[in-house]
C-alpha cells in the first residue's frame, strides 16, 4: 500500500525572537523545522514501511522543503516529492489540500495519508480533515488522535488516545490519519543514508504546480494573513493574596484560563 | 419577520444575495453547548451591525428555546449539521473550537476559508470579511487572518467569554430537519492496552508540577503528586527536593539538572535561586506558591501566591 | 540527526559516564548501527562516505555532548581505522574495515611507549620475523581504547639499525592473539569514560599478512595518520569551546548581581566576546583544513595549526566559562567542570602542542628551503 506523509515546514522557533513590547519579530537566521507532529507521522509511516509498505513524503515550498524531504529519505522513505514554489511557502490550508490531492494522483494513488495533528507555525492543522472531505476518504477524528496504525489487508486499526487510556478504532483504506505529537520517537537516520541522499541529486523529486496541473485559481488563498498580534508583555510577580479559600479559587481560575 | 420582507425593505434582491447570515453551530454535549452559547451573543452583535440574521444549528430540540433567547433568529435542529449546512448558503459559520473536525470538513465542502481557534471574531462591515487570530508557536504570537471567500468560517476559542445576555422575550423560528444522521466510516472497537513509548524527557513535558523545601514535608509532596496527576503533569523538583529524596536526578529542574520549557510550570514551595530560575526561562507560564513573600521565584512567576502550599492544595484539589 | 542524537541520547548520560567511568554498551551499539564508527570512510567498506568534513562535524557534535564518548570514537576512527584506510592493502581493508565501520570491533592506535612519547622515533617494541609471522615483544603505554579494543594498530621496530625511518613497521594486531594483554584502565583527571591503558606484548605472533603498508615504512604511515587525526581533534575542541560559550550565554542572561543581569557587565561581555572570536577563528581553520583534506591538497601545516589553536582555545574558553559561572562552575553537579577536566588532555595527546609548533615551523621553513633538525 502506498502511504503518503505530508511534511509541513515552518521557521524554527530558535531562529527568531518575539519582542512583545516592540511588537516585532526579529528573525536571526533562516532556519526551518518540520512540524514535530509531522515527524511523528513520518515515524508511524516508517514503521509500516518496515513491514513492507511504500512510504512517500511530500513537502511544499522552497529549499527548506527539499531539506526536510532529504531527511525523510535518509530515515527510510522510499520516495520524496518536492512541490517547488517559493511563493507557496506560506500556503494556507485550502490550496494545500488541492496540491496534496494532485500529488496523490501523481504518485499513483495512496491507501493512507499521514500527517501531524498539530502544526505550530500556521493554521494548517485543518488540512487533514479537509483532505479527507475533499477525497471522500475516511478520517479518524473525534477528540482522539491517531497514535499507531496497523493495516491488515484493507482494514486499518488505529490506536487513539481517549481520556486517560487508549482505544482502538477501525476503518478501511483509503483514509487520512492525523498523528499526535510525541506519539512515538522519530528514528535517527543512519549516517551512510544521509551522505547517500545528500550526494544523490535525484533523491528528491522536484515538481512544479504546473507539472501537477494546478491552475492559478486552485492555488488562490482562502485565508489572507493580515499581520501579527502580540500577547501582552509578561508581568511577573502578580501577587494573589487573601484567605486560603480565595487563593484556591483564584488559582483554579488561573489554571483554567 | 420573514427574511424576504427584510431584504425587500432594505432594497435587496432576496434571490441575488446568495450568501448571507451568520450561522452558529452548537455542540451536542450539554456542557459544551452552554459554553458555546457565548458565540450566539457574539453573532447577534455582528448580525445587528451587518443587518443579517443569526441562525443556530443544534442537535437537541430542547435547547431551541434557549438558543432563541440568547440571540438566534432561526434555530435549525438536525442530526446531520454537515449535510444540512452544505445545502444552505451560509455566509458566516461560527463554531466553538471543539467542533474543529466538523468545521474543517464543512469548510472543504463549502470551499470556504477557515480560521481555527481564534479568541476573537471581527467582521468588517464594509468588505464583509471575517477576521480572526490564530496563535502560533505555542502562543508566542498570533497571526491575524482574514477570510475573503464568499463563505467564511471560523472556530472560536470561547473559554473565558462571559455568558451572553438571555432575553426570554425574543422570538424566533425553529426548523426541524429530518436528515438522517450520517454513519461514521470509522468503527469504535473498544479500549486496548497500549503503552506509549515512555521516552519523553522532562524537557518535553507540557505541564510540570515542581516541589521545593517549602512545600510542607512528605504530606505536601503527596498533595503535590496528586495535583500532578490531576493536571496530567510531570512531577519534578529543585535541588532541595532531590536532596530530600522526593525526586531523582532525572527530574531535577535546574541548571545542574534539566532545563525545561513547559507551557505551565507550577512551583510549589520553591524559593527560586538563579540555578533553578535559569532553567525555567523557557516556561510560558509560571505559577509559584511560597510562604515567603520575598522569595526570588516571584520575580519570574506570572502568578505569585504567598501562602502555605499544603493548605492551598488541600482547598484546590477537591475542585479539580 | 547528529545534533539530536547527541543532545537526546549522549548528553543526559554524560554525567553518569564520567562518574562511573563506564560506557553504556547499548548506546555504543546503537551508534555503530547509525554509522558513527565509520563516518569518513568510503561506503564500499561500510563507512558513511562523509569525508573529513563529515568527520569533523561528528567530532564537534560528539564533544559537545560527551567528550569521553567522543574520544573513544575519535581514537577509533581518527587514528586506528584511519591508518588502515590510508595505507592498508585491499585485503587487509576488506578484512577489518567493515567491522570497524559498523562498530562491531573497536580499534586502537598503539604508538606511545613508556620511553617514547613525543620522541616517537625512540620506540622499542621489537618485531622479529620468525618463519611466516612476526613476533612482537614490548609494551605500549597511554593507549586510548586499550582495554576495549578488538584490533590494535601498533608500530614496532623491525630493524633496529635503521632506526625509526626505515626500520619500523605497522602491524594490525587482534586483541585475542595469545600474548597480548591490555592493562587496567588508567585513573585520569578527565575523560573518565574513555578507557586508557598500557598494552603488553609477550611474544605476540602476528601473521605477515597483517603488516600495514610496507615493511620498514611504518613510521611514515603513522605520521600521515596523525596528521589527519589532528584536524578532527581540532573539530572536537571546537565543540567543547562552543558548548562552554553556549552555557555562558545562558548563564549571564539569568544571573543577576548588583541589581542587574551580569550580561550588562563589561568584564563579562569582554570575556564572551573573546570566547566567540576565538571560536569563530577556530571554526574557519578547522573546516578549511577539512576541505583541504577532502580535496587532496597539502594540509600538514594547517592540521598542526588546528590542533594547536583548538586545544588552547578550548582550554581558554572553558576556563573563562568557569569563571563566568562563579562557584557553580566548580560544582560537580554542573557539566562545566567536567568539560574543564576533559579539555586539558587535548593540549597533550596526539602530539603535544610543542610538537605541533615544531611541525608548523618545519613546514613553514621547508617552504623557504630550510630543513630544520628537530
Amino acid at each position: 500500500m502506498n502511504i503518503l506523509v505530508l511534511l509541513r515546514v515552518g521557521r524554527d522557533p530558535a531562529s527568531f525572537t518575539v519582542n512583545r513590547k516592540a511588537e516585532r519579530i526579529f528573525v536571526h537566521r533562516d532556519e526551518w523545522r518540520t512540524a514535530p507532529a509531522d515527524l511523528n507521522a513520518l515515524e508511524a509511516a516508517l514503521v509500516l514501511g518496515d513491514a513492507g509498505h511504500m512510504v512517500m513524503a511530500v513537502a511544499i515550498g522552497g529549499a527548506e522543503a527539499a531539506v526536510a524531504l532529504r531527511a525523510a529519505r535518509a530515515m527510510g522513505a522510499a520516495r520524496a516529492v518536492w512541490v517547488q514554489d517559493d511563493a507557496l511557502r506560506d500556503i494556507d490550508a485550502g490550496p494545500m489540500v488541492a496540491v496534496v490531492q494532485r500529488v496523490i494522483e501523481h504518485i499513483g494513488g495512496a491507501g493512507l495519508v499521514l500527517m501531524g495533528a498539530e502544526v505550530p507555525h500556521a493554521d494548517l492543522a485543518q488540512v487533514a480533515a479537509r483532505l479527507a472531505a475533499a477525497q471522500g476518504w475516511a478520517f479518524v477524528e473525534e477528540d482522539a488522535h491517531a497514535v499507531q496504525v496497523e493495516p491488515a489487508g484493507t482494514a486499518l486499526t488505529v490506536t487513539v488516545a481517549a481520556g486517560q487510556g487508549f482505544h482502538s478504532v477501525q476503518t478501511n483504506e483509503p483514509a487520512v490519519v492525523a498523528v499526535v505529537e510525541d506519539a512515538n520517537k522519530p528514528r535517527y537516520a543512519p549516517a551512510a543514508n544521509i551522505v547517500r541522499v545528500y550526494n544523490d541529486p535525484g533523491a528528491v523529486e522536484r515538481v512544479s504546480t504546473t507539472d501537477l496541473g494546478l491552475a492559478e485559481e486552485a492555488l488562490a488563498r482562502l485565508v489572507t494573513r493580515r499581520g501579527e498580534r502580540y500577547p501582552p508583555e509578561r508581568v511577573f510577580g502578580q501577587v494573589v493574596d487573601g484567605s486560603t479559600e480565595e487563593v484556591a479559587r483564584q488559582l483554579l481560575r488561573a489554571l483554567r484560563a | 419577520m420573514d427574511i424576504a420582507d427584510l431584504s425587500a425593505g432594505l432594497g435587496e434582491d432576496a434571490e441575488g444575495a446568495a450568501y448571507s447570515d451568520i450561522w452558529v453551530v452548537l455542540p451536542s454535549e450539554a456542557g459544551g453547548a452552554l459554553a458555546a452559547t457565548a458565540l450566539l451573543g457574539e453573532a447577534r452583535r455582528w448580525a445587528d451591525g451587518l443587518g443579517c440574521y443569526v441562525h443556530a444549528v443544534i442537535r437537541l430540540e430542547a435547547l431551541a428555546a434557549q438558543a432563541i433567547a440568547l440571540g438566534a433568529d432561526r434555530v435549525h435542529v438536525t442530526l446531520d449539521p454537515l449535510g444540512y449546512l452544505t445545502s444552505q448558503q451560509p455566509e458566516f459559520v461560527l463554531l466553538p473550537s471543539n467542533l474543529f473536525f466538523l468545521a474543517a470538513e464543512l469548510a472543504q465542502r463549502l470551499g470556504a476559508g477557515l480560521i481555527t481557534d481564534t479568541p476573537t471574531v471581527e467582521i468588517d462591515i464594509d468588505t464583509r470579511a471575517l477576521r480572526g487570530a490564530h496563535a502560533v508557536y505555542n502562543g508566542d504570537y498570533a497571526q491575524v487572518l482574514e477570510v475573503t471567500t464568499p463563505e467564511k468560517m471560523a472556530t472560536v476559542d470561547v473559554r473565558g467569554w462571559p455568558a451572553p445576555y438571555a432575553d426570554a422575550s425574543r422570538t424566533g423560528e425553529v426548523i426541524v430537519s429530518d436528515r438522517p444522521e450520517v454513519v461514521d466510516a470509522v468503527n469504535w472497537v473498544g479500549p486496548i492496552a497500549y503503552t506509549p513509548p515512555a521516552w519523553r524527557p522532562l524537557q518535553k513535558a507540557h505541564t510540570i508540577v515542581a516541589v521545593g523545601r517549602g512545600v510542607g514535608g512528605e504530606a505536601g509532596v503527596a498533595l503535590a503528586r496528586k495535583l500532578a496527576d490531576a493536571l496530567n503533569a510531570e512531577f519534578a523538583g529543585d535541588r532541595s527536593a532531590r536532596d530530600s529524596g522526593w525526586i531523582d536526578a532525572a527530574h531535577e529542574v535546574g541548571v545542574t539538572g534539566q532545563e525545561v520549557a513547559p507551557t505551565l510550570y507550577f512551583a510549589l514551595g520553591i524559593l527560586g535561586d538563579t540555578i533553578h530560575n535559569a532553567a525555567i526561562a523557557g516556561a510560558k507560564r509560571v505559577i509559584a506558591v511560597h510562604p515567603n513573600p520575598d522569595a526570588p521565584i516571584f520575580k519570574v512567576a506570572d502568578v505569585a501566591i504567598v501562602g502555605d502550599p499544603a493548605e492551598i492544595l488541600k482547598k484546590l484539589l477537591p475542585q479539580l | 540527526m547528529l545534533r539530536e542524537f547527541c543532545e537526546q541520547e549522549l548528553k543526559p548520560r554524560a554525567k553518569e559516564v564520567d562518574r562511573t567511568g563506564r560506557q553504556v554498551p547499548a548506546l555504543l551499539r546503537w551508534m555503530g548501527e547509525l554509522g558513527f564508527f565509520g563516518i569518513p570512510f568510503d561506503q564500499k567498506y561500510g563507512g558513511a562516505g562523509a569525508g573529513e568534513v563529515g568527520y569533523c562535524i561528528l567530532m564537534q557534535e560528539l564533544n559537545r555532548a560527551c567528550p569521553s564518548t567522543a574520544t573513544i570514537i575519535g581514537a577509533h576512527i581518527g587514528i586506528a581505522a584511519m591508518s588502515l584506510y590510508l595505507d592498508g592493502s585491499e585485503a587487509l581493508k576488506q578484512k577489518y574495515l567493515p567491522d570497524l565501520c559498523a562498530g562491531r570491533t573497536i580499534g586502537a592506535f598503539g604508538l606511545t611507549e613508556p620511553n617514547a612519547g613525543s620522541d616517537a622515533a625512540g620506540i622499542q617494541l621489537r618485531a622479529t620475523l620468525e618463519a611466516d609471522a612476526y613476533c612482537l615483544n614490548g609494551q605500549k603505554l597511554w593507549i586510548t581504547n586499550g582495554p576495549i579494543a578488538d584490533v590494535v594498530m601498533v608500530l614496532a621496530v623491525t630493524d633496529p639499525s635503521l632506526g625509526a625511518r626505515g626500520g619500523a613497521t605497522c602491524f594490525v594486531v587482534e586483541a585475542n592473539t595469545p600474548g597480548f594483554a591490555a592493562g587496567q584502565p588508567e585513573r585520569k583527571m578527565g575523560l573518565h569514560g574513555s578507557p586508557t591503558s598500557l598494552l603488553n606484548f609477550d611474544a605476540v605472533r602476528v601473521p605477515k599478512a597483517n603488516v600495514l603498508g610496507e615493511v620498514g615504512l611504518g613510521f611514515v604511515t603513522f605520521m600521515k595518520t596523525l596528521d589527519i587525526g589532528r584536524v578532527s581533534l581540532g573539530a572536537a575542541t571546537l565543540g567543547g569551546a562552543e558548548e562552554a560559550l553556549e552555557a555562558s550565554l545562558r548563564w549571564v542572561k539569568a544571573r543577576s548581581q548588583f541589581g542587574r543581569a551580569i550580561a550588562h557587565m563589561q568584564s563579562v561581555q569582554f570575556m564572551l566576546a573573546d570566547m566567540a572570536t576565538e571560536i569563530e577563528a577556530l571554526r574557519a581553520l578547522v573546516y578549511r583544513t577539512a576541505w583541504l583534506v577532502d580535496n587532496g591538497q597539502p594540509f600538514v601545516k594547517e592540521a598542526g595549526m588546528c590542533k594547536l589553536l583548538g586545544s588552547e582555545t578550548a582550554s581558554r574558553c572553558i576556563d573563562r566559562a568557569l569563571q563566568i559561572h562563579g562557584a557553580l562552575g566548580i560544582s560537580r553537579e554542573f557539566a562545566l567542570e567536567r568539560g574543564w577536566r576533559d579539555a586539558r588532555i587535548a593540549e597533550i595527546f596526539e602530539g603535544t602542542n610543542e610538537i605541533q609548533r615544531i611541525v608548523i615551523a618545519g613546514e613553514l621553513l621547508h617552504e623557504r628551503g630550510v630543513r630544520i633538525r628537530p
